[in-house]
């Protein structure tokens, strides 16, 4: 298993650096640069532009470099001292855009992750045994209203009933008194409050989903020939649902967790605008129309490592439940 | 199914010493979405100890419903009513109709007592666990007291016993490293890791190809001798029959049209579905290239039957008003030997 894992990670290193050349090489194809934009910009307002500034701004910034050498800089300087480079269009280092918005985003979508897992495969596990109960027909109501309603419908729904009961909407994801405080007990309390919104929201699609995954799955195990040998065995009913069913029953589930995760992180641009979160989606957009090269390219790989770590995930937890799939990753 | 008080006295019962089982006007309804399975529609037999009942018929004539039902492992829309007396192993005699079928009672029955061995031995295991873990899990289950190294060390002589090579390295493998044959073994290994007095057998080489079939039928043979258990043999396979059982009991419909000892109703079959069946078996002295024979149509759904002989429809010998009319009694026609058919009553 350890092997497994070494050599697991050592393949997802490689694919970062495929990734993070690919996403480099995409990010410049466009004719142009920044700076271009930027002359055109002016020039546009009937300024004048001063032909050795921008020399001097090309320079500085190794734009007029070959393609290679710019990659080059860009890749060693993230590896070797963790800096994504500038953001000419917010004037300043890509770290601390992604200190300020990626890594709110980010751990908000671990939080919801985790609470849909949480919550999914329970609920899905109770009504696959009470098959066509009270209380499976009542989660699948909710499971298909959840499905159905758009992300941000719910969220101003669950606005306007916060403002209704405690008088504060909770937008953003800290009050405007702790925006700017340094980290304390306070502030994160103060964070928690504020994530209960955007968790339901941001989650409430997935976990509906994952719901009705988790219900089909073990019903097809329950009906499956093992449990009729474990019934015979004398074993008893809920022991070979814990032991047997769940962990054949969560297989799908684990297999995609790779993906949800990006799912998660991206999918949730409209609802952080209403809930006027932190978001990447409109910083994003803008980079790319203003081929802020560094911040764009540092954005979609920081998602690429998302989803090869995502997968990574995925993959070491699908060997260590299934040892059919462990043989072949061994083999492999 | 809500769970009994595990104090509620149970009724006494008695059955003839030489049996371990009897059962009684058994019946199994199965609860479909808009309909109910009359799958087991009183079914009467008695098992000596020792000795191997047959259990034959079509797929769909309720022999695997009524197994399960003696076992109380069929799923929950299904609901039991009759008698199945069971003598344990010390000495009480159980409805186990009455028992709850995930009670503690039941549970220690099963699988210490009486196991059972299924058709598709490739699907019997789970994938995800190793065979030493399923069944070390068996003894286990019924011996709290046993420590891990005696469980593992029992599971290795059955393996042994079943005849798989190298158990010490087969133990640690997934049921997906075993071919069919070997998993049939392991199962019997597992089910018989407890020593059972009485073991159901369903199909249990159905899915295996014919030289392996020989070899697991030889099997068990040499098992029953030593452990001595009572073994109901269900199959659709007559030749399998003739190998292995005492007596027969042929199946139709949810009720048992023959019954008797292998000698009479392989030379003497009465009923007519008996009769079909024993003539659709290829025979050495047919002729090359001789179709072989086919009862037309197939088991009828039992829902909502008239009263009637089930096989009425499917009889070259229907006496019309007569088998479509009217339920069938039975009739011993010698000793041993009960048949369901109206032209007993002619023949005597």
């Amino acid at each position: 298993m350890a092997k497994f894992i070494v050599k697991k990670l050592g393949i997802m290193f490689l694919t970062v650096l495929l990734i993070s050349f690919a996403v480099f090489f995409i990010i410049t194809l466009p004719p142009g640069d920044f700076l271009t934009n930027y002359i055109g910009r002016l020039t546009a307002a009937g300024e004048s532009v001063d032909p050795v500034m921008i020399a001097n701004l090309r320079e500085q910034y190794g734009l007029d470099q070959p393609f290679v050498v710019q990659y080059w800089r860009w890749i060693t300087n993230i590896l070797f001292h963790g800096d994504f480079g500038y953001s000419f269009s917010l004037a300043m280092p890509v770290t601390t855009v992604i200190k300020a918005y990626i890594v709110p985003t980010m751990a908000l979508s671990l939080v919801t992750m985790l609470f849909t897992y949480l919550i999914s495969i329970p609920i899905g596990i109770y009504s696959a045994v009470h098959q066509y109960s009270v209380g499976d027909y009542a989660f699948t109501t909710i499971g298909f209203l959840g499905q159905a309603v758009p992300n941000f419908l719910m969220a101003i729904l669950l606005m306007f009933m916060s403002f209704k009961l405690t008088g504060d909407t909770m937008l953003g994801l800290f009050s405007p008194a702790m925006q700017n405080a340094p980290w304390s007990w306070a502030k994160f309390a103060d964070l928690c409050k504020h994530s209960v919104i955007p968790i339901i929201v941001i989650g409430l699609g997935n976990t509906c989903g994952l719901m009705r995954t988790m219900r089909s799955q073990m019903l097809d195990e329950l009906n499956k020939n093992y449990v009729m040998t474990a019934k015979a065995k004398g074993m008893k009913a809920a022991m070979i649902r814990y032991k047997y069913c769940v962990r054949a029953a969560v297989n799908p589930i684990v297999s995609s967790i790779g993906w949800s995760l990006v799912g998660i992180f991206t999918g949730s641009t409209i609802t952080a605008i209403v809930l006027n979160l932190p978001s990447m989606g409109a910083i994003m957009y803008n980079a790319l129309i203003d081929q802020d090269m560094y911040l764009a390219g540092s954005w979609l790989f920081l998602m690429a490592i998302v989803t090869v770590i995502g997968t990574f995930i995925s993959d070491v937890l699908l060997a260590w439940l299934d040892p059919r799939a462990r043989k072949e990753y061994l083999k492999g | 199914m809500k769970m009994k008080k595990s104090k509620e006295v149970l009724k006494e019962y008695t059955i003839a010493p030489e049996n371990i089982l009897e059962v009684r006007g058994l019946k199994v309804d199965i609860k479909m979405d808009d309909h109910i399975l009359n799958a087991v529609r009183g079914v009467d037999f008695t098992m000596k100890k020792g000795q191997t009942l047959g259990l034959v018929g079509e797929s769909g004539c309720g022999k695997s419903v009524t197994s399960k039902a003696v076992l109380g492992i069929n799923p929950d829309n299904c609901t039991a009513c009759g008698e199945v007396l069971y003598r344990t192993k010390s000495g009480r005699v159980l409805n186990l109709v009455e028992l709850e079928h995930d009670g503690a009672l039941y549970r220690s029955l099963r699988g210490a007592e009486m196991a059972m061995i299924f058709q598709e031995p490739m699907t019997a295991f789970s994938p995800l666990y190793t065979i030493g873990n399923q069944l070390m899990e068996i003894i286990q289950l019924h011996e709290p007291d046993v420590s891990k190294q005696q469980a593992r060390a029992r599971v290795l002589e059955m393996l042994k016993k079943v005849g798989i090579a190298n158990p010490e390295k087969r133990i640690d493998q997934y049921p997906h490293e075993f071919s069919g044959g070997m998993l049939q073994r392991a199962l019997i290994a597992m089910m018989l890791c407890c020593s059972p007095d009485f073991l159901i057998a369903d199909e249990p080489t159905t899915a295996l190809d014919v030289t392996i079939q020989a070899q697991i039928l030889e099997l068990m043979r040499s098992l029953q001798k030593e452990f001595g258990m009572s073994i109901l043999f269900i199959t659709h396979d007559l030749g399998t029959v003739a190998n292995m059982c005492d007596h027969v009991a042929v199946m139709y419909l949810g009720q048992i049209v023959e019954y008797g000892t292998v000698h009479q109703i392989f030379h003497n079959p009465r009923h007519p579905y008996t009769r079909g069946l024993l003539r659709s078996l290829p025979r050495m002295d047919q002729d090359r290239g001789e179709k072989l024979y086919v009862i037309d149509g197939v088991v009828p759904l039992p829902v909502k039957l008239p009263p009637s002989c089930g096989f009425h429809e499917r009889c070259e010998q229907c006496i019309d008003g007569k088998c479509n009319r009217q339920d069938i009694q039975e009739y011993i026609i010698e000793p041993g030997h009960m048949v369901r058919c109206v032209r007993m009553e002619e023949e005597g």
